[in-house]
């Protein structure tokens, strides 16, 4: 990929970043009252609430607010939490690792169980397999993640003590103890990704597997995985990195959810805690995390496609 | 699956592996079974708290602050005052002047001396204004250091509610060296019976501290708490063991008793019901309030909404705490009857009702129990349009006297009950907004914290809650909801305390 493309990649997740810094400042301007109101709390006078509208500066124009809040931000202060006074910062990089565990495990199994079937699909066109794999995934798509964690979590947890019901630890407790925690939600979180992989990998795996160098390859004796990993899987990926690419987004959001419903301490948790206390500098924070994550991982998609496919290099 | 061969074969075979490891390398089990001197409750925690800095923290945390902080006086499971870093006070006649005599031999987790100079700068630092602390103690005048175990407290006006003060958050000492620390609200350091050992998103937990002057009282060696918040999470980590103990919804409580576990309840001096703006609409007029209290059927309400677990009351204060008035709730001028409703309102020169705007909050329990309401009182009459309320704006517009009624939670007991009548029945009152006065209610108000005698303290009390009920309350209780924890057979000796005062003193796991 030239520099060129980078560069203007770049400068578009720039933009996009700065446009949910707008949107994510305004969140607190638009506050039903103002967020003096918020911080004071259910017992506060009056008098308490115009001290703290000074001190915290919201008596001043409304850009002179924004440029001071953007600057903080960039220097890497996201501001304290209204409900705790800690530092937003803090707080989202403590229950980070958490998401981000959930989320890179839901994106394995989404791979894993999405490019396999979709390819075994492709190959045995119009089998049962295939249809099993289709209706299957139709199934997967339409189903709610939160009531398949429940689905899951009740012959594990509830019914048998096979795994943790609740909760999340860390990998220094060990991979099995980090894996049992994260296992059930991840799966219920990654299915849906998962099956919807699986219909494009079925999709753009049978349209290369139709194409007339898979016939010459064929004929020069490229079977099985050969054919499969050699001609097949490359080819056939950009459909699938471009699908997972907006999964991810897809996923942080879900995890909003999945968190809540497993009791898990992690970024989905902290946002919904936050909005349920009124605690909008970290409502503000994590919108503003999770925005430079989805930049992020659709630029390194986007740069996948470069490495996947010469043709996008130019 | 020759075929697919081995690209395909690898991605499962990474599946297979990440459930081995499952398999294998669960939790190990629990150890739940110890002496009863150094047992572990693993608490589920139905909140977070706010802050472990007492002068930060929020109505629920005394949960989360007792374990660290001890308290100048302790208040039990029914609110009664006991001694803890004071071991004897003295109100002087005139209420003016409290004596405190502090205990020795006390110190704090970072090896400061308990003495009256630390209780003087912690209570002058809670008086300093931005803190959560100041309105409670902006009754002290001055703190006066006697000698080391003597402090004297000037009170500006007759105020023996300074004691229930000193046994809530605004009693509870701070280390001196650790006032002005920035982390204290992550990092706290009292003179209590535990140290937080880690405080995260997920948990807090504790550590029995060695060195405190009680140790002998304190049975368990760790206190474990995790949060989840989620009412069906918090249950599902009881039946799996990964919790001990935890607060459960009323309507759980059958599946946790399928599941074996044990259930304790308690009151709490918490209620439901309507603030009313006596400036707005009708409610100016005290026989409208009145036909208030009677219209409401409570006892519907609390077994259709809260399966019997929110006791009907027609006063601030749940049966158990000692500014309960009995039988009130039976009374003529406090039971259910819509008759008498309709009356009041023919009365009050309203045959055919009147209109009411009532705003509430979002929450589901909220707008069930509003709606019940509202359909009790169209029965006699009384219009209501229902409006659901952000957070933030209800909060304003009950700040501005911007409502005409709006259904609430209200917790009554702390710091002292006697804040609820200042709040709601004085004209000056946070929640007053018309400005109400209630004939009698002031005298009996000064007449109870001219005095630290409890018989003498509740029969103001019970006064003060009668004639409210008897002129028409410019707020109209509801119920109060009863707190219910299931636990397993192993953890003993939880208490519920009617003020919030949780502590996890006088618990234990058993052996077997």
């Amino acid at each position: 990929m030239s520099t060129t493309v980078i560069v203007r990649r770049l400068g578009g997740g720039v933009l996009v970043l700065w446009m949910v810094s707008v949107i994510t400042f305004a969140l607190i301007q638009l506050l039903p009252g103002d967020a003096a109101e918020a911080i004071a709390g259910d017992y506060a006078t009056p008098e308490d609430v115009e001290r703290i509208r000074r001190e915290m500066g919201f008596d001043r124009p409304v850009v002179e607010q924004y440029v001071r809040w953007l600057l903080q931000v960039l220097s890497g202060d996201l501001g304290n939490s209204l409900y705790s006074g800690r530092p937003v910062t803090d707080l989202i990089f403590e229950v980070a690792p958490a998401t981000i565990s959930l989320t890179c495990v839901a994106i394995v199994i989404a791979v894993v169980l999405g490019v396999t079937f979709g390819i075994i699909a492709a190959i045995r066109q119009g089998s049962w397999v295939d249809r099993a794999v289709t209706s299957l995934a139709t199934f997967g798509i339409a189903m709610p993640n939160f009531w398949l964690l429940m689905l899951l979590l009740l012959p594990f947890t509830v019914m048998n003590n096979w795994l943790p019901a609740t909760g999340y630890a860390p990998m220094s407790r060990g991979f099995g103890t980090w894996l049992s925690h994260i296992i059930l939600p991840a799966t219920a979180l990654g299915l849906a990704s998962a099956a919807e992989l699986a219909r494009h990998a079925r999709g753009s795996a049978a349209d290369v597997l139709a194409r007339p160098y898979i016939r010459t390859a064929r004929a020069r004796g490229a079977t099985g995985s050969w054919l499969i990993s050699r001609h097949v899987l490359r080819n056939a990926a950009i459909p699938v990195v471009t699908v997972l690419g907006l999964h991810v987004g897809r996923l942080l959001g879900g995890s909003i959810v999945i968190e809540s419903v497993a009791g898990i301490a992690g970024l989905g948790t902290l946002a919904i805690n936050a909005l349920l206390q009124r605690d909008y500098v970290t409502v503000q924070g994590f919108v503003l995390f999770s925005a430079v994550v989805v930049v992020v991982v659709n630029l390194i998609v986007d740069l996948l496609y470069g490495w996947l496919n010469p043709k996008v290099r130019a | 699956m020759k075929r697919l061969g081995r690209w395909v074969v690898t991605p499962l075979s990474v599946l297979a592996l990440l459930a081995a490891s499952v398999a294998c390398g669960g939790e190990p089990a629990p150890t739940t079974t110890s002496s009863s001197s150094d047992g572990i409750l693993r608490w589920g925690s139905s909140s977070q708290p706010t802050s472990l800095d007492p002068r930060k923290s929020a109505t629920f945390d005394p949960l989360f602050l007792l374990p660290v902080y001890d308290p100048l006086i302790r208040r039990d499971a029914k609110g009664n005052l006991v001694p803890a870093l004071a071991t004897e006070w003295k109100l002087s006649p005139d209420a003016l002047t409290l004596e405190l005599t502090l205990r020795e031999g006390v110190t704090f987790h970072d090896g400061a001396a308990f003495d009256a100079e630390a209780v003087k700068a912690n209570i002058d630092t809670g008086r300093q204004p931005g803190n959560n602390l100041t309105s409670a103690l902006s009754v002290v005048d001055s703190v006066e250091v006697v000698d080391p175990t003597h402090v004297v407290l000037h009170l500006k006006t007759p105020s023996s509610h300074i004691l229930n003060v000193l046994a809530g958050e605004a009693g509870m000492m701070i280390s001196p060296n650790a006032l002005n620390n920035e982390d204290l609200g992550t990092n706290p350091v009292g003179a209590g019976p535990f140290k937080v050992v880690t405080y995260n998103q997920s948990s807090l937990i504790y550590e029995r501290w060695d060195d405190y002057w009680d140790r002998d009282s304190i049975k368990l060696k760790r206190i474990e708490m995790t949060f989840l918040l989620d009412e069906e999470a918090r249950l599902r980590a009881l039946i799996n063991g990964q919790v001990d103990a935890a607060p459960i919804r009323s309507n759980q409580k059958e599946q946790a008793l399928a599941a074996g576990l044990e259930l304790t309840t308690g009151e709490a001096a918490f209620l439901y019901g309507l603030m009313l703006n006596t400036s707005r609409s009708q409610l100016g007029n005290p026989l409208v309030r009145k036909a208030l209290i009677h219209a409401i059927d409570r006892e519907a309400i609390n077994q259709a909404f809260f399966d019997g677990d929110c006791k009907p009351v027609v006063q601030p204060f749940p049966p158990s705490h000692w500014a309960h008035v009995p039988g009130l709730e039976d009374s003529p001028d406090g039971r259910y009857d819509p008759e008498r409703a309709r009356e009041l309102l023919a009365q009050a020169g309203l045959p055919n009702g009147f209109d009411l705007e009532m705003y509430m909050g979002t929450a589901p329990t909220f707008q069930a129990t509003a709606q019940a309401i509202q359909a009790q009182l169209a029965e006699v009459g009384i219009r209501v349009n229902l409006t659901a309320m952000e957070n933030t704006a209800l909060a304003t517009a009950r700040r501005n006297g911007e409502f005409e009624s709006s259904f609430a939670s209200i917790q009554s007991g702390r710091p002292d009950p006697s804040q609820f009548v200042v709040d709601f029945y004085t004209p000056n009152g946070l929640f007053n907004p018309g400005k109400t006065t209630i004939d009698g209610v002031e005298p009996l108000l000064q007449q109870m914290r001219a005095t630290d005698d409890p018989q003498a303290r509740a029969e103001a009390m019970h006064e003060i809650v009668t004639t409210a009920l008897k002129a028409g309350p410019p707020m109209t209780p509801v119920c109060s909801a009863l707190v219910v924890w299931a636990h397993t057979d192993k953890v003993k000796g939880l208490e519920i305390a009617v003020n919030y005062d949780y502590e996890f003193r006088s618990v234990y796991i058993a052996d077997n």
